[in-house]
């Protein structure tokens, strides 16, 4: 079924038209950006059980943009009524405009403002809200249940999922685009202690889609759980280079950490990526095809961006060669370039930002169990934990929660955790000798800009073989 | 509020807690020394957790759900997502647990000289101040981002509580960057709640010159143990371990076994032994629990168990609301007493993370200075640290210089003994 409209931002539509129609009496651009949005989350684990809406997943306002013959300013709001309307238009031209007299501004052109307009949807097979709140809470303590009955171990079992329905409005002379968007993720987490360490695995997935995604949470428990015991052996790794065969969990990570903040384009404009200075050049292994947007459905899938942008499927690396970067409309305005749709807010209270969506390495023509056979000594790296990017000097930071050995093509048996992967970005890229024939992605967290700035994304890929350096 | 009590009261949901928050910004957003963008917001939202007592089998059960809304909304939409609540709230059964005491006081602004003035005025100071520092063509801004912010929350439960406060707070975030010989950049963020002007062109003015030396770094450390120095917010970075495990949402589970009274820092202290006090970063905390200075630990002996009302319920301990500032006394041994001997000083790191659950702390290394013990310095990047803090906390010392975030007071480094090091 179709995800379902917003009645506020239909109701209130005429409103914010008129809103657009007064600001452009003044303004030689304006945009309104609507959004309305609701979403739950819900966990169940040993310390309780909680069903909570949060800011991050509801909200409702608006933000206006002008443009004053030179730069942008924008309003954050959430009030709106015919009053509000000469409100909003007296504050942006008496206050907002005049913020930051006196300093040099940055100079940009007026946008194109091409003529479009749609409605769009998403599908979803089980409305979380139709399904109930009920049903969902019953099915997280079943699982929480079976965690926590595999192994006396187990000293927690944590089984959450989270959905959330945004309706967002874009307009401005020649748009008028709606778009109404679910997603769901959910995810299985076991600790286990050993002294005063506690050990944590974790297993997680994501659709854009509805409470069907319940159903897959259920399988990955006792896998969960079994890696949360191994790890209670594991040792810390000796630092040094590994030939190592990456998850399709970690390859993503790679993929969004390591390389793809470094194609983020306002990244260009401040002259903080060095990817700018490699466009057309090899950067990876001919192997590796890279791709960001809306050619695949996952949580980052949408019909237009938080500027107005029509969604796109960008190729950042063909067949190891750096193509193209992503970008927002004002840094796509400063780099001469087109606008490929990732202009990306973290709420109608943000800053429009370029941002990744769904980013991810096409596939190659490898079998898993002939990466792992032809590894001689090296690791299987699995379970991201996190990842921070450098895009201006391609180091890579990003932390691993395991690795497991392998000798002459077989594991070992023996587990080192935890794992932080160190280098150079292009080094790792370059020296990826094989990739797996199927992909996927995930899309359970979310992705900041720098420590803010948190929106949602999805990341994968198929597993890789390359050399690593560990510490 | 009134409006939000009004409808809960019609709805006899019975037992709720409203935390309503205004909040209101001027943003700046900075490319070179140009301002490419600013930003006004002023909205309001608030949560209603609405609370549901139940009985099973004899067992008693406090079930509660959280709903988000806002003053666009219609009261019958607010009715409507209050009566989810109230559904939702039915199925969660949590154990028993009783509410922590109603406060009630007048509204509180938090004193502050950021209050003397506008949104827009104090952005304005901010900004004369950072740019001040930025006069090297050298090692220059490369962008700057500011947020001059006001929130003012509002806390009412059915059960008495009725507190509010105001508090102005400037954050901000920018990236140095040096482009010989190497071009390189360095990162920084920073907090205050006060017109701290002369630490905002202090912390420009180190972060310039950080940048400047790394841009001459070329070398990655040996790989090895070191004693490693840390400084500036990577110490309470790692100091957030004691107030995590001292959370009791993390002894509840059994993640901690921290108990009042137990040597936090291990049985052979040979280093500094820790002393931490609880400072206050806001008058209530999220349930409306009023926040004072307490002991937090002394002399390596935990005094205080922190947390939410809910779990210190099961603990038996008092609830005294979750505590996110930490003050320290000065340490004994100077920073530059520290380099004497052989050490890794490292100032910046790509991200730096400490995990409360498995004791590790570790990040890469953007720029480290490599002291040999003979006087001599080196410059070094790359390579990572990978530390735990069971085998350092026994041998930790800290630097009699000392620093004043917004949610830190106390030394401004500190020296971790034989911590691997990733590196050629």
């Amino acid at each position: 079924m179709k995800v379902k409209e917003s009645t506020y931002i239909k109701s209130n539509k005429p409103l914010f038209k008129k809103l657009v129609s007064e600001l452009l009496k003044k303004y030689e651009y304006a945009s309104v950006l609507v959004n309305d949005s609701m979403g739950k989350r819900y966990s169940v684990s040993k310390t309780g059980t909680n069903v909570a809406e949060d800011e991050i997943y509801t909200s409702r306002g608006y933000v206006v943009k002008v443009y004053d013959g030179g730069c942008y300013a924008e309003y954050s709001g959430n009030r709106i009524s015919e009053e509000e309307i000469s409100k909003i238009v007296t504050l942006v031209s008496e206050k907002l405009v005049n913020l930051g007299q006196g300093i040099e501004k940055s100079q940009y052109k007026v946008p194109e403002d091409e003529e479009v307009s749609f409605v769009k949807s998403t599908e979803c097979e089980i409305d979380p809200e139709a399904f109930g709140d009920e049903a969902i809470v019953k099915k997280l303590t079943e699982i929480h249940k079976k965690g926590m009955a595999y192994d006396e171990k187990v000293l927690n079992c944590g089984a959450r999922t989270e959905f959330q329905r945004y309706s967002k409005l874009f307009l401005s002379k020649n748009k008028d685009l709606e778009q109404n968007v679910m997603w769901t993720s959910a995810a299985v987490n076991i600790n286990t202690k050993r002294g005063n360490e506690v050990k944590t695995a974790y297993d997680s997935g994501s659709i854009m889609g509805g409470m069907e995604m319940l159903n897959k949470l259920e399988d990955m428990v006792e896998n969960t759980a079994k890696i949360a015991i191994e790890l209670l052996d594991s040792e810390p790794i000796k630092p040094g280079e590994y030939e190592c065969v990456c998850t399709p969990e970690v390859t993503g990570m790679i993929v969004h950490e390591a390389f793809g903040h470094g194609v983020e384009m306002d990244m260009f404009v401040k002259d903080r990526a060095l990817a700018q200075k490699y466009i057309g050049e090899y950067v990876a292994s001919p192997l590796v095809t890279m791709h960001d947007g809306n050619a695949v459905e996952q949580t980052a899938t949408y019909f237009f961006d938080d500027e107005g942008t029509v969604s796109s499927d960008t190729v950042i690396i063909d067949k190891g060669i750096l193509v193209a970067g992503i970008s927002d409309l004002q840094s796509a305005m400063a780099l001469g370039t087109t606008p490929t749709g990732n202009g990306r807010r973290e709420s109608y209270r943000r800053k429009a930002y370029t941002r990744m969506t769904n980013t991810y390495f096409e596939p190659g023509t490898d079998k898993v169990e002939d990466m792992i056979a032809s590894v001689k000594e090296g690791l299987l790296l699995e379970m991201p934990f996190s990842g921070m990017e450098d895009p201006k000097n391609w180091g890579i930071q990003c932390m691993v929660n395991y690795a497991r050995e392998i000798k002459d093509g077989k594991f070992t048996g023996k587990i080192f955790s935890p794992i932080v992967l160190t280098g150079y970005v292009p080094d790792l890229l370059k020296s990826i000798s094989m990739m797996s024939d199927e992909k996927s992605l995930g899309g359970a967290g979310f992705c900041g800009k720098g420590y803010k700035e948190w929106v949602k994304v999805s990341d994968g890929g198929p597993y890789i073989k390359a050399k690593i350096r560990l510490g | 509020m009134k409006r939000y009590i009004d409808i809960l009261d019609k709805s006899n949901v019975g037992t709720y807690f409203v935390k309503e928050t205004a909040a209101k910004s001027v943003e700046l957003f900075f490319i070179k020394k140009k301002l490419d963008m600013r930003r006004m917001k002023d909205d309001d939202s608030a949560e209603i957790t609405i609370y549901k007592d139940m009985e099973e089998d004899g067992k008693k059960f406090r079930g509660f759900a959280t709903v988000n809304v806002n003053s666009t909304m219609s009261d019958e939409e607010i009715a409507e997502k209050i009566k989810s609540a109230d559904y939702a709230a039915s199925f969660v059964k949590n154990p028993f647990f009783e509410f922590a005491k109603a406060t009630k006081s007048d509204k509180k602004v938090q004193e502050s000289d950021l209050n003397k003035y506008e949104l827009s005025e104090i952005a304005d100071k901010f900004v004369e101040a950072f740019y001040s520092e930025d006069k090297d063509a050298h090692a220059f801004i490369n962008s700057f981002e500011l947020f001059v912010r006001e929130n003012e929350v509002h806390m009412v439960s059915s059960e008495g509580t009725d507190v509010s406060y105001v508090k102005r707070s400037v954050w901000g975030e920018f990236v140095a960057q040096c482009k010989e010989p190497q071009d390189v950049e360095t990162y920084k963020s920073f907090e205050y709640d006060s017109l701290a002007l002369s630490d905002l062109k202090d912390l420009v003015k180190t972060t310039l010159k950080m940048t400047a030396d790394r841009a001459t770094a070329t070398k990655m450390p040996k790989a090895g143990t070191y004693d490693v120095v840390l400084a500036d917010s990577y110490v309470p970075e790692v100091l957030t371990y004691y107030a995590e495990r001292a959370h009791v949402g993390y002894i509840y589970p059994g993640y901690s076994d921290f108990k009042v009274g137990d040597n936090v820092q291990g049985e052979n202290v040979t280093g500094d032994k820790l002393n931490m006090k609880f400072g206050v970063s806001v008058p209530f905390d999220y349930e409306g629990i009023e926040m004072k200075e307490r002991d937090f630990v002394k002399d390596g002996v935990l005094k205080t168990i922190h947390g939410n009302q809910r779990f210190s319920y099961y603990l038996g301990v008092e609830p005294i609301g979750t505590y996110n500032k930490i003050v320290m006394p000065a340490g004994t041994v100077s920073m530059a007493d520290m380099f004497k001997k052989k050490c890794l000083y490292v100032v910046n790191f790509s991200d730096f993370q400490m995990d409360a659950l498995d004791g590790h702390f570790a990040g890469e290394i953007r720029l480290a200075y490599y002291y040999d013990g003979n006087g001599n310095v080196e410059c070094v990047t790359g390579g990572s640290v990978n530390g735990s803090i069971f085998e350092a906390q026994s041998e930790l010392t800290f630097s009699s210089e000392t620093q004043k975030l917004s949610k830190f007071e106390g030394p401004k480094a500190c020296m971790f003994k034989n911590v691997a090091v990733a590196g050629e």
